[in-house]
């Protein structure tokens, strides 16, 4: 089995009370023509500690992906910190990034276009060996691909075919072997099981709960889906337009949800027992055509049915800590019902 | 059989049908690799299998017809139009084949530094590009050639230039795709250096399209080195092209009708068959149909 | 089949009956949709749903004739009220698109005209089917967008499809396909494409365009969510067949078919116990050109036998209305009802 190289910072058992990673006021603005700019990250502070999975939930335009781009380094933050392992993310060398990289693997959404089509499975696979590990031999190579595949629930025969002759979730699968490839301690997962059929997404979330056990991994898990994220995750952030609104421990969170677009997002999810869709979201507004610019006060409230209050439209509201480890960002936070009750009042 | 191994047998199964089988199994396609195998195999062997000797001069039979004996003729000095025409393949080839070369590689490399460097530099280059793709290829083609002269490598890197900044144009744009795929990002997470990214991942995706400009780059070389020579501006005597050949038809039409008839023919093919060729590649190459 | 069958079910507005579809393949064609029947009633909807492979799209694009040129329908019958789609000439064929029964699709960007306003491409719809002038048509689109609840309609008639946002594409779109009053629509996947809160909205919109216009729906779509909160009745597809038909609350409630079980089984929802796996079906659906013998969900059924690979089992009519390809079908219902 494929063992985890130990890493000096945790071998002495004082790097297990720090946050394997730290992100402090992160952003990320894109400067398009016109002087208008897109705020993708604007201030984003969170905590992923070792062997938990982070769940970041939004819809698009939430800047999720873009957050978990910057943290694998994909893309250079426009201010605020990254911290992995301990390391400042972004006064790292060249040098030490590459081998930092060794520890933070990525699965990507789209299964097929994540694989260059042009290689097989085995070749896929061990591409970060070749980068990394350049002192094995070929067979010591398919060995270890030989391994991964069957840690992944895949067959040795697969390591010969291509891309295009697999199905969705077998891609998927190499996907993941390859990011396992040389141990790493992090994996950020960015909507990993969003574009397969619903029976291989069970499938896949097994498979990534297994290894996690197994291995001992540390996951962000990146969705739109609620349900899915509250299966997976033990801490979860929503975010909003760039700003995370909501966070808070799992049961906490969804316990009882506080921001208003939480019960937008929890009240839009369909099913056969929810035959009509909860009051909740009716009272949200949609999203508005057109990139956002500038929102003055809350980014939320132009689509809050509270939106319309003074406060709120001057002034944009800070992460507050209301339960432990539960946070809102919200001048007005509240279960369903009362947000429903206050939007018929007002 | 378990589900996953009917997936790996459906593998086997197409493998036999990978990008080459697909292309000879279409009859214009086949065809059209099958003319280009004729013409550089007796462009080539020549010396081997040419009935007579280039110039085996034979006064007894100036401007003879298409005959048993002489398959195209012969010219004003009794030599074998066919013989000429498979020597005067030799240089045309050549010429267009090291030209192709010289402007793909040009071209893809110009097309790469462009597509990395974003900005100003990047912009600039392309701009040249399309500077140099809105003159007339062979206008062009004869300005450089009075300029530097037309001796065979002149030649061969003047129409490298001619060729390239298409290539640089479609270099660019295969790359710049490439570079938004998933794959791209996740060889970048994975640490590989911008060598191994380039080389061993983003290229042996663009070949393909790369591949089937080569073919038409090629076709296209044939023809301007052609009309070059045929106006006195291309391959100097005594080197023979099948642009000489045809300029030397062209003179003595009247005396025989034939005479240009051959080397034409020959430069028609061989640019059409090319054409199909980079065609049919194209189509089989293009990601939207496998 | 017979005229007297026709008869019996005349208040269907669209009955299906043993369609399939077949591809050219390399050595042997292939059918990816291998004999589906079913049929809508007026103001019904019904939702079919199945996993990539199953052959639920093409099924949809079968029934509006807008199948890829290399396929064809090889057998069965389309009856819109009294007429054969599938005997219709194209020209026909052309007239009933948008007037009887039109599609809404999963992409609203690719199938929006980007270089036309979007009031013109609905203007233009509208007038394709009825005598009407400009100016008329220009007034209905706009009312049209206020109905599929587009604001500023007025303005929104000269915005381009760029400049909308994935909803209100969707909702032109959906404009577009009512504005000719077809009795039928089918709906591929109109929900996918959008985020969670714009799929509400959509589908809510779906809704009330049922209920004002008395239009039968034809959902199509992977998601059992959506489904099961929108349709009534849904259908169940698996490698090209009906495995399954009923009610939706019975079907999701109380499935038959062993296919539908774990399909059921594997969708994680809200309130799902954290600590337990889900369980899987396990294995990946057989590719069209590959079919298991017999029935072609056996190799992954864990209550497969050995009559399962032998024969193929017809849709068998049980109780209370609901329909199940399987063997063993009637013991099944009665150990979940």
């Amino acid at each position: 089995m494929t063992t985890r190289v130990a890493y000096a910072d945790t071998v002495s058992g004082t790097g297990a009370s720090q946050p394997l990673v730290q992100v402090e006021d992160l952003a990320r603005h894109f400067r398009l023509g016109r002087g208008h700019v897109v705020r993708a990250v604007d201030g984003v502070s969170l905590e992923i500690q070792r062997g938990e999975t982070f769940g970041l939930v939004g819809e698009s335009g939430s800047g999720k992906s873009t957050l978990a781009r910057l943290i694998l380094r994909l893309d250079t933050p426009t201010s605020g910190h990254i911290r992995f392992a301990d390391r400042d993310l972004l006064a790292s060398s060249a040098d030490e990034l590459r081998r930092l990289r060794r520890r933070m693997q990525v699965v990507f959404q789209d299964p097929f276009t994540s694989l260059n089509r042009r290689k097989t499975v085995e070749q896929i696979i061990s591409l970060p060996l070749t980068v990394h590990e350049p002192q094995l031999d070929r067979a010591a190579k398919r060995a270890r691909v030989s391994e991964l595949l069957d840690l992944v629930g895949l067959r040795p025969e697969h390591a010969r075919a291509y891309p295009r002759q697999l199905s969705g979730g077998q891609c998927q699968r190499v996907n993941i072997a390859r990011a396992l490839a040389l141990g790493p301690e992090f994996v950020v997962l960015d909507e990993a099981v969003s574009a397969v059929d619903v029976s291989i997404q069970a499938q896949i979330l097994n498979l990534l709960r297994d290894l996690q056990r197994q291995i001992d991994l540390t996951y962000l898990f990146v969705t739109h889906d609620l349900s899915v994220v509250r299966y997976m995750a033990n801490t979860i952030a929503v975010m909003y337009l760039g700003r995370i609104v909501e966070i808070g421990p799992r049961d906490e969170l969804f316990g009882d949800p506080q921001h208003p677009y939480t019960h937008a997002l929890l009240a839009s999810i369909p099913s056969v027992e929810h035959r009509r869709v909860h009051a909740a979201s009716n009272v949200v507004q949609e999203a508005p055509a057109g990139e956002s610019g500038m929102i003055a006060g809350c980014r939320f409230h132009p689509r809050c049915p509270l939106g319309h209050r003074d406060v709120c439209r001057t002034q944009d509201p800070q992460l507050r800590e209301i339960a432990g480890g539960h946070s809102v960002a919200c001048h007005f936070p509240q279960s369903a019902e009362s947000l429903v009750a206050a939007a018929a009042s007002s | 059989m378990s589900a996953a191994g009917a997936t790996i047998e459906l593998a086997l199964d197409r493998r036999r049908r990978n990008a080459f089988i697909r292309l000879v199994r279409r009859p214009p396609a086949a065809l059209a690799a099958g003319v280009v195998l004729v013409l550089v195999v007796g462009a080539a062997a020549a010396p081997l299998v040419a009935p007579y000797k280039p110039n085996a001069i034979n006064f007894t039979h100036l401007f003879a017809p298409p005959s048993a004996t002489h398959l195209f003729g012969t010219d004003e000095l009794g030599r074998d139009l066919l013989t000429r025409v498979m020597y005067g393949g030799r240089t045309s080839l050549e010429i267009a084949a090291a030209a192709t070369l010289i402007s793909m590689i040009a071209g893809t490399l110009w097309g790469f530094v462009a597509a990395f460097r974003k900005g100003w530099v990047g912009e600039t280059l392309m701009r040249i590009a399309d500077a140099a793709m809105g003159m007339p290829v062979i206008l062009l083609g004869l300005v450089l050639v009075a300029a530097f002269g037309a001796s065979t490598t002149s030649l061969i890197v003047i129409l490298g230039c001619l060729f390239a900044p298409a290539t640089a144009r479609l270099a660019r744009s295969s790359l710049l795709s490439e570079l938004q795929s998933d794959y791209y990002l996740a060889a970048v997470s994975v640490g590989a250096s911008a060598r191994r990214i380039v080389l061993g991942e983003l290229l042996p995706n663009t070949l393909p399209v790369l591949l089937a400009r080569a073919t038409l780059v090629a076709a296209d070389a044939i023809f301007v080195e052609a009309s070059l020579s045929f106006v006195g501006l291309g391959v100097q005597p005594p080197g023979t092209s099948w642009g000489t050949l045809l300029q030397a038809g062209y003179t003595n039409l009247y005396r025989s009708y034939w005479y240009p008839i051959f080397p034409g023919l020959v430069i028609l093919v061989a640019v059409l068959a090319l054409n199909i060729l980079g065609d049919n590649l194209q189509r089989v190459l293009d990601p939207a149909r496998a | 089949m017979n005229a007297q069958r026709a008869a019996s079910s005349s208040s269907a507005v669209l009955e299906v009956r043993d369609l399939a579809v077949e591809f050219p393949g390399h050595g042997a064609a292939f059918r990816p949709v291998r004999g589906v029947s079913l049929s809508l009633e007026r103001g019904q909807r019904l939702g079919l749903v199945g996993e990539s492979g199953s052959g639920k799209s093409l099924t949809a694009l079968a029934l509006m004739r807008l199948l890829p040129r290399q396929a064809r329908i090889a057998q069965g019958s389309v009856m819109l009220d009294d007429r054969d789609l599938v005997a219709l000439s194209e020209r026909e064929m052309t007239r009933m698109r948008g007037g009887r029964i039109a599609m809404v699709y999963q992409d609203p960007m690719s199938s929006l005209n980007p270089v036309q306003t979007i009031g013109h491409q609905i203007a233009e719809a509208i007038r394709a089917h009825e005598r009407v002038g400009r100016n008329e048509a220009r007034g209905r689109t706009i009312e049209l967008l206020r109905d599929v609840g587009v604001t500023h309609a007025e303005r929104r008639f000269d915005s381009y499809p760029h400049e909308f946002s994935g909803g209100m594409r969707q909702r032109a779109m959906i404009a577009m396909a009512v504005c000719g009053n077809p009795d039928v629509l089918i709906a591929d996947e109109p929900t996918t494409a959008l985020d969670m809160t714009t799929q509400a909205r959509i589908i809510d919109l779906l809704d009330s365009l049922v209920a004002e216009r008395g239009m039968a729906v034809l959902l199509i779509t992977h998601d059992l969510g959506v489904a099961g909160s929108f349709c009534d009745a849904i259908q169940v597809m698996y490698a090209g067949r009906i495995v399954e038909a009923g009610e939706a609350l019975d079907v999701f409630g109380h499935p038959v078919h062993p296919y539908t079980e774990g399909l059921v089984a594997s969708i994680c929802e809200l309130d799902r116990d954290v600590d337990k796996p889900i369980v899987t079906i396990a294995g990946q659906p057989p590719l069209p050109q590959r079919l298991p013998h017999g029935c072609p969900f056996h190799p992954r059924c864990p209550a497969a036998e050995s009559v399962c690979s032998e024969s193929e089992p017809a849709l068998l009519q049980l109780r209370g209305g609901r329909r199940a390809a399987c063997h063993f079908a009637d013991a099944r219902l009665d150990r979940t009802a």
